[in-house]
Order: structure tokens, then C-alpha cells, then sequence
């Protein structure tokens, strides 16, 4: 506490209200997507809640001329989560925002930022703390960090801080991470790179620590004495949206499973952190990650599902098959579901399988975990037919949409016969708090700019995870290359293809519909 | 007693039309008036049989109810009740509440109940809806609305308690509980989080009654019951601000040579004037060596743990023309030869910094909404054991600080 304050008595008590320090934000990459619907929108809403810092400043960067602010009042206006736009709000918000225009291949355009930052700090006393927000394609991410080291923006030293924060993908394998991490590495501390995952910025992901670790009851049962399996699912109904270019390169296990499903596994999964901060965490979480068994690679298929979209209709429109749109290859083995049987070789999970599901075009968005527990050792209640056989206790949480937690249980129907029926108990959020939850990317920014990196991955988290998926990855193309065969197709709409609720089949089980 | 009496229709609520029935009136929002003794099971039979209602015409009608909070507001006077029922409108849209207005009136129409106590009560009821971004309906308030001409009467604190949900906390929002606190006291213990306003106070001496209040209703129970001022979280801008001045390491080493404080406020700025001094008394750990004389100023001295080496003169000082939306119009540090400060700019629209250790520079502010400092007040915001130190520590300075040291201090943690 005292490195952040500095020792200042006045600010005491300030810090709970999470203020940061005062810091300029650079984001490279302002005239794309992301920085249209997601980053300004996110530090307006920020702004809005009064959780900027009393200096602060955004300079976007990109190669176009732009009128930046003009357009990003155009985006707040879009895409903030409240509108209509403050526009007494607006005007300090707006004045903050300014744009240096450059390529992320020459040196010149980071020596104009430079200078373009020293005046800011000057005029709106942003003292030399800087955030730079790398939200480009991946391909320039070590080009800028190797700008920004030369030009002497980011440094080794505490004060005045800077940090710098990646976009997703960090890496496409195993070998690409740690080579971009090396780079990272070579002019910053771990504690400056903040690897973001939209997903952790989620409320109902930072639950499952809060529902786990601030309540009494759940945390005994949360072990393969009592746990049958888990099941976690990522669907999206949308396909791939004209990003074929990128995702035929990319796949359902890259795009999703290495990064969202991942993290909020181990948040699922970890034992309990010493203390609620960064080290602590990741500590735990990169434990679980290392406790992944290692595939069997002669029994791939056993463990692991691929599947591709076919044609067919998407809530009652004709859609295209993964194969005919725009970009992937005709003969494309790029994976747009994926299932895995993971087990977690440690004292709590041992023995108990985590079933993971991510794809598009499939009935319905959602995301959750599922864990189901074992069933009873004896059936005590008889109907008519004999002994009554007892559904097991699932336990729900949802993470997107309807965020919430559910419980399943049994329950005598009201009646003269004994007769058991499951209901749920429900906890949702918009009925329990009625609050609006911020977006994901609005809890991230201002973690980092508070210098928080528990909601963002760790390096070593992201080499573990890539080191799984390496070997998944290396498993399919030694597959293919000894026997292509064209990946299993599924029906949009529906929940995958036919192998994976076999995978699940053949342990006596079935996936939930979520 | 019968239902359907209209309530101070289309005052609030815009759209809405004069209903036809009970039940109509009440899923449209309106107030129903409602027999004080049945207010839980007239409201229970409203929701039954607006479901049933809707139900019967093919509506898929599902009705949640959302409550984080019980809130028991007092009011006085129509304005003030009108200008409470908006900004709930607005601050259960983001903490859902059942709210209890304890209306106090002369006015009090047809309706009233005279109970054995021989004091009047009327009662009514109304739900606040708010559509779910998945269309369905949920209920972010249900409000409760208790008016008599006098708060004392016997059956009330009971009445209330009857009314409050269980498991669900309770916040006591009283703008001024120096006005009249006799009635507060059979009730101020079932609050979790008591809620005043020093902004609404007029005069030093105002704060000091209020401190005093408090610390007969309470004591020094900081561990139960929370206490918090929606004037103190208007301050919360200035105190940001104040404390960035010291972010540069020279500033702070100049601290040791702190000789004056100067605030000077606006009309009616004389608790928020006397709040601030009492924060920096606290955070600097400065001790008053007598009250403050007439001429505004007072003596103070480093106690244990402050960073002050000598004694400090601490000036209070009205700026007529001051604009200042907190009330404050400047704050000025003078330590050794250099003065750090917070003024408000000449157009008022924001607070000019100057120091000589950092750029000058101009921060906006804008006041806080009402709304906005009672949804702070509900959350964690609502928790600030700094708040009570700069309360007492200001009264202090109009009273002596003997009146509290009689008590233990009470002590702030993090
Ligand atoms: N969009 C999303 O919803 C989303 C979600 C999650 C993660 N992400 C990640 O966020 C990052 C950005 O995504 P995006 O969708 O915003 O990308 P985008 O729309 O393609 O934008 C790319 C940006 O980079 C700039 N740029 C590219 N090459 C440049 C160069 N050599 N010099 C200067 N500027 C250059 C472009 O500016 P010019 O056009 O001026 O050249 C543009 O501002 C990607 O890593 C992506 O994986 C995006």
C-alpha cells in the first residue's frame, strides 16, 4: 500500500474507493473494432462512475488520419453501457482524448508520441505513468514493444510506472508464446505485462472465487469425494461473423479453450490463495494447470472431439457451412467445436473428469460450469415400479447470459405417493442486486490502471495452457497426416457432432443441455 | 379498508393514466392507499392478483422481486417527499429496496386511521417495475409510504419493524437527525446503516447537534451500526484532489513545516468547511489546542504520528461570492514558503491545482447527483470509518473536545 501511495497521509481512505494514480493511456490500434466498441466506451463508463484518476489522458495511434475524438463520441454514443451520452461529462471526457497518427514500423511515430506524452503530462498532469494497450492485429505486438523499449516509452524502473497491456491471441502455439514472451520480457517485468482475457473481467467468473472462498458450504464438497465430473461449455449460435482469413488459422481450441475455458477452469478448480492478490492467485491457478494429465496421444480420439459446421438453418435462416465461407480453405481440418476429456491429476481432483465443450453455430449462447455430484449409495424411495432412481445434485454456474448460480435438488411432488422430482434453486443476478454489471473491459482497465493483475493472465499460466494445447494440436495433425479424414460436420443449432456425446457415452454419461 | 384511493397521481410517473381499480393502479405504479395494520398482506394479495390478472389475459406476467436493501426514508413536508420519491426512482434502479417513507404532515387527507395512541397514520403502497433486458418484469422497489403528523407515536416503531424484510439489511436515511431525535431513538437500533446529510445543515452549530445526536443514538458502536453523510461523499472530490497535491515527494517532506490551513466557503458552505478541516486534522494528526474563535480561526499542534513539526493556525473564512458546488470555494496548505492549494476556477466550472512542485493544472468537477451519493451511501462507499473521525474531530472544534472525550475515540480501521 505504501509503494502505491507513497507514503501521502492525505490519500488514505482514497484507495478504497479504487482510484488510481494519475497515468496517460496509449492504445495502439484506435481506429479498429475493439477500440471502438469495447476500449473508449469502457473508460467513458469509468469516467461516468468517477474512477479515472484526477490526471488522466487517452492518445490513440493507428496508421490513418482520424478525427479520434470525434469518432469516439460517436462510439460512446453506440456502444456505452449507459446512454444517452453526459455531455457535461463529455466535454472533460472528450477533452482527454487526442490521437498521433503513425506506423507501428517506424521509429518516428514513437519519437511524436513521446513528445506528444511529455506535453500531456504537463497539461493534464498525467506525470509520466503510462498504460499502453496493444489492440492489434497480433502480428505487430513485438514489433511495437521492441519500438517501445527502443524509444526509451516503457521501462524496467517502478517510477513512473508503465505497463502494457496484450490482446488475445498471445501466441498461436506453444513456441510463438514464449518467443512473444521473451520479447515482453526483454523490456518490462513480469508485474507490467498484463495478458487480458475479457473472459476473467466478467462478473460471474470473479464469483465462482467469492462462491467459493466466502462460503462455508460449498468449499467441502468441492473434491472427487463428492464430485461425479464437470462439464464446461462455451457456445456461441453465431459462426464465424466473415473472419474466416483469421479463424481458419485459429480453430475452436486457440480461439476459445486455450484461453477462456482455461482460465476459468483452474478459477474452478484452484485451491484455496494464501491472500485475494495477483501472486497468490496465479500461483494456484498455474498449479492446476500443470496438473493436467498429459494426453495420450495413441488414444486421441478418445479424448478429444473435432467437429465443422454444416449448411443447413441457423434460428430459421439458411446459413453456410464452415467450408463455404469466405476464407477457409476447401479442404480446411480447422476445428469449429472442439470437445476434451481432461482429468486434473491432483489430491482434490483425482479421478474426476472435466468435460469441455466450446463451439459455434450451436443452439444458444452460453457459457457455464456444471458440476455434478455423485450419486447416493443407496436409493431409499420406492414408487410403484420399485426403487426410485435419484437424479444426481447438479450445481450450475452460469456465466453468460442470465448470469447466475443454480442448484439442482429433489423434491417430493405434493401428493399421496412419494414421488421425487428435481427443481432448481435459483440465484440470478439481475433479481438479487438489480445493478447493471460493468462490462468486463471496464473492470480491466481499471485493474491495470490501478497496477492489478490478478484478473489477467500470468505468463507461466499462459505457457502451461498453450503446453496442453500444443499437444492436442500436435495429436490432430499427426492424425491427419497419417489418415486425413474430414472432420465430423454438425447441424447449426444443435449441440455438436455425434462423437462427442459418444466420448461422453462411453463413461456412462451424458452432456447437459445448458 | 378500501383500496384505489389515488396517491399524488402523475406527479411522478409519467404515461400514467387514472386507473380503473386497485390493482390496475398499482402494476402501472401508482400509490394505493392501503389499512396501516395490513400493509404486508394487502401488498402480498396486490402482487397475487395482478399475476392472476395477467395470467387470466394470456400474459406471460412473471414478477421477481429484487431487495438489497430495507431503506426507511424520513421526510418532511411535500417537497421533500416528492423530491425523495425521484431520486429513489433512480437509486433502486441499480440497489433494489423496499422503501419505507416515514412521512411526517398535518395533510393528511380522507384516509388516515386514528390507532389507540390517538395519533393518525396513513398508509399506501406502490411498486416501482423496471423490464429486465430479457423482457421480463422485475420489481426494483416496493414502497411504502407511512404518513402522520407525528413520528412519536407508540405504535409506529413496532409498525415498522413489521414491514422490514427479513435477512436483508436496514438503512435509516434521516437528512437531519439534529431536527428531531426523540423519535429516533426506539428505532435507530434496528438500523444496520444510518444515513444523514450535513450538505442540508445550515450554521457551524448544526454539525455540532448532529455529532452530539449521533453519539447519543449510537455511542461509539462503530462496529455495528454504520454511519455515513452523503455531505461527506460530496467532499470526496475535494479530498481526491487535495491529496494528489501530495503525490510528489517533495510536498510531503514540506509537511513538516506546515504553519497554516486555510478553507474558505461558500454561502452555506459551513459544514462542508468544517468536515474538511476535521479530515485534515485527522489524516495529519492534528490536535485543536481550543475551539474555533469567533474570527474563524484556530490553534492546533502535532499530536502522536503526524508528520507536522510545529504548531498550525487553521482559518475558516466565508467567500461571499463564492461558486463552489460543495459549499468549499478554497483549501490552502501554507508550509515553509510555498503554498499548495484547491481553488475553484473563476467560472466556476472546475478546481484550479497549483503547487510548486507540480504543473498547475485544471480539474473538472461537477456536483454529485443526489441519487448517485445515496447509492454510495448503500454500497461500500457507505462504510468510511474516516467520515465519523472528520465528523467528530470538526464538531470538536466548535464544542471543545472534551464532549467526546468523555467516550472512547472511536478507532479507524482498515
Ligand atoms: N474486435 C473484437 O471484438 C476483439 C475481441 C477480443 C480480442 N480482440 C483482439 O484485439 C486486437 C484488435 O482487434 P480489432 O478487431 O480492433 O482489430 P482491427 O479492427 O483490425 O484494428 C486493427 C488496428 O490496428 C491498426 N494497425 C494495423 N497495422 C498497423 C500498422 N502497421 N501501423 C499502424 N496501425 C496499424 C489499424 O489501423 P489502420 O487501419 O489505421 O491501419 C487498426 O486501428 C486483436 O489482437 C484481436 O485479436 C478483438
Amino acid at each position: 500500500m505504501d509503494r502505491l501511495l507513497g507514503g501521502n497521509p492525505l490519500a488514505e481512505g482514497l484507495v478504497g474507493d479504487r482510484q488510481p494514480e494519475p497515468c496517460a493511456m496509449v492504445i495502439f490500434g484506435a481506429s479498429g473494432d475493439l477500440t471502438r466498441r469495447k476500449l473508449v466506451p469502457a473508460l467513458y463508463s469509468l469516467a461516468r462512475e468517477r474512477l479515472l484518476p484526477s490526471g488522466f489522458a487517452i492518445v490513440g495511434m493507428a496508421r490513418r488520419a482520424l478525427p479520434f475524438a470525434q469518432d469516439m463520441r460517436e462510439a460512446v454514443g453506440q456502444f456505452a453501457r449507459r446512454r444517452p451520452v453526459d455531455e457535461a461529462l463529455w466535454e472533460s471526457f472528450g477533452g482527454a482524448i487526442s490521437y498521433v497518427s503513425g506506423d507501428f514500423d517506424d521509429p518516428a511515430a514513437y519519437e511524436r508520441l513521446r513528445l506528444h506524452l511529455h506535453e500531456l503530462d504537463l497539461q493534464r498532469g498525467t506525470r509520466g505513468n503510462r498504460i499502453f494497450y496493444i489492440s492489434t492485429p497480433p502480428e505487430s505486438f513485438e514489433t511495437i514493444l521492441r519500438h517501445l523499449g527502443q524509444a526509451q516509452l516503457i521501462s524496467k524502473s517502478e517510477r513512473p510506472f508503465t505497463r502494457v497491456i496484450i490482446e488475445k491471441p498471445f501466441g498461436r502455439d506453444l513456441a510463438s508464446a514464449e518467443q512473444l514472451n521473451r520479447v515482453c520480457l526483454d523490456v518490462l517485468r513480469e508485474d507490467q505485462i498484463y495478458r487480458i482475457d475479457h473472459y476473467l473481467g466478467k462478473e460471474t467468473v470473479q464469483n465462482i472465487l467469492m462462491f467459493r472462498f466466502a462460503n462455508s458450504i460449498f468449499e467441502p464438497l468441492w473434491n472427487g469425494k463428492y464430485v461425479d465430473h464437470v462439464q464446461l461449455t462455451v457456445a456461441e449460435s453465431i459462426g464465424i461473423e466473415g473472419r474466416g482469413n483469421y479463424y481458419d488459422q485459429a480453430g475452436t481450441l486457440r480461439d476459445m479453450v486455450q484461453n477462456h475455458i482455461f482460465q476459468f477452469m483452474t478459477l474452478m478448480a484452484m485451491e484455496p490463495p494464501v491472500a485475494f492478490e495477483a501472486s497468490a492467485v496465479h500461483d494456484e491457478k498455474v498449479k492446476v494447470l500443470r496438473a493436467l494429465r498429459e494426453l495420450p496421444m495413441s488414444e486421441i480420439d478418445r479424448y478429444t472431439v473435432r467437429g465443422q459446421y454444416a449448411a443447413g438453418f441457423h434460428q430459421g435462416q439458411p446459413v453456410p457451412g464452415y467450408l463455404e465461407e469466405h476464407g477457409v480453405a476447401p479442404q480446411s481440418q480447422t476445428e469449429t467445436y472442439v470437445a476434451l476429456k481432461l482429468f486434473i491429476d491432483n489430491f482434490r481432483w483425482g479421478g474426476v473428469p472435466f468435460y469441455v465443450r466450446a463451439g459455434k453455430r450451436m443452439a444458444r449462447r452460453v457459457s457455464e460450469i456444471a458440476i455434478t455430484f455423485k450419486q447416493l449409495p443407496h436409493a431409499l424411495f420406492s414408487g410403484p415400479m420399485g426403487k426410485l432412481s435419484h437424479e444426481p445434485n447438479v450445481l450450475t454456474l452460469r456465466i453468460q447470459p442470465d448470469e447466475g448460480i443454480t442448484l439442482k435438488f429433489l423434491s417430493k411432488v405434493p401428493g399421496p405417493t412419494i414421488e421425487p422430482r428435481p427443481v432448481t434453486m435459483d440465484f440470478r443476478y439481475g433479481t438479487s442486486f438489480g445493478i447493471e454489471p460493468p462490462e468486463a473491459y471496464e473492470r480491466l482497465l481499471l485493474d491495470c490502471m490501478l497496477g492489478d493483475g490478478t484478473l489477467f493472465a500470468r505468463g507461466d499460466e499462459v505457457m502451461a495452457s498453450w503446453k496442453y494445447c500444443d499437444r492436442v494440436l500436435s495429436g490432430w495433425a499427426e492424425r491427419d497426416a497419417h489418415r486425413k479424414v474430414a472432420l465430423p460436420s454438425y447441424e447449426p443449432g444443435t449441440w455438436g457432432p455425434e462423437a462427442s456425446a459418444n466420448m461422453l457415452a462411453r463413461d456412462g454419461r451424458v452432456w447437459r443441455r445448458p | 379498508m378500501s383500496q384505489g384511493q389515488d396517491f399524488r397521481q402523475g406527479e411522478r410517473r409519467e404515461g400514467w393514466a387514472v386507473p380503473l381499480d386497485a390493482v390496475a393502479a398499482f402494476t402501472q405504479g401508482a400509490s394505493v392507499s392501503v389499512a396501516p395494520e395490513r400493509i404486508e398482506q394487502e401488498l402480498l394479495s396486490l402482487w397475487r392478483r395482478a399475476s392472476e390478472r395477467a395470467q387470466a389475459q394470456g400474459a406471460a406476467f412473471a414478477v421477481t422481486r429484487a431487495c438489497q436493501w430495507n431503506l426507511i426514508v424520513h421526510t418532511h413536508g411535500e417537497t421533500e417527499l416528492l423530491s425523495a420519491k425521484q431520486i429513489i426512482d433512480m437509486v433502486t434502479e441499480s440497489v433494489p429496496c423496499r422503501v419505507l417513507f416515514l412521512h411526517e404532515t398535518e395533510d393528511l387527507g380522507d384516509g388516515a386511521l386514528i390507532g389507540d395512541d390517538g395519533v393518525p397514520l396513513h398508509a399506501s403502497v406502490e411498486a416501482n417495475f423496471r423490464e429486465s433486458p430479457s423482457g421480463r418484469r422485475e420489481i426494483v422497489a416496493e414502497e411504502i409510504t407511512i404518513e402522520t403528523p407525528q413520528l412519536h407515536s407508540r405504535r409506529l416503531p413496532g409498525l415498522l419493524r413489521s414491514l422490514l424484510l427479513p435477512d436483508v439489511p436496514t438503512a435509516l436515511l434521516v437528512a437531519n437527525p439534529a431536527r428531531d431525535a426523540e423519535w429516533l431513538r426506539p428505532i435507530c437500533g434496528d438500523a444496520d446503516r444510518f444515513v444523514f446529510d450535513s450538505g442540508k445543515l445550515s450554521g457551524f452549530g448544526e454539525l455540532g447537534k448532529v455529532a452530539i445526536v449521533l453519539e447519543e443514538l449510537y455511542g461509539t458502536s462503530l462496529g455495528s451500526v454504520e454511519r455515513m453523510d452523503l455531505g461527506w461523499l460530496r467532499l470526496w472530490p475535494w479530498r481526491l484532489l487535495l491529496s494528489s497535491l501530495y503525490d510528489a515527494p517533495q510536498s510531503r517532506a514540506g509537511l513538516g513545516r506546515l504553519r497554516e490551513i486555510v478553507v474558505r466557503y461558500t454561502e452555506g458552505g459551513e459544514v462542508s468547511a468544517l468536515l474538511l478541516a476535521g479530515w485534515l486534522m485527522g489524516r495529519l494528526h492534528l490536535v485543536q489546542t481550543g475551539t474555533l474563535a469567533s474570527d474563524g480561526t484556530a490553534q492546533l499542534v502535532p499530536g502522536a504520528g503526524s508528520p507536522v513539526k510545529g504548531p498550525v493556525q487553521l482559518r475558516l473564512g466565508l467567500d461571499p461570492g463564492g461558486r463552489g458546488p460543495t459549499g468549499l470555494q478554497e483549501v490552502a496548505l501554507l508550509q515553509g514558503e510555498s503554498t499548495l492549494s484547491a481553488a475553484v476556477c473563476p467560472d466556476g466550472g472546475g478546481i484550479l491545482l497549483s503547487s510548486p512542485f507540480q504543473p498547475s493544472r485544471t480539474q473538472p468537477m461537477r456536483g454529485r447527483p443526489d441519487a448517485e451519493l445515496w447509492v454510495a451511501a448503500l454500497g461500500v462507499g457507505g462504510r468510511d470509518p474516516l467520515m465519523y473521525e472528520a465528523l467528530r474531530l470538526g464538531a470538536a472544534l466548535l464544542l471543545g473536545d472534551e464532549i467526546f472525550r468523555e467516550q472512547q475515540q472511536p478507532e479507524v480501521r482498515w
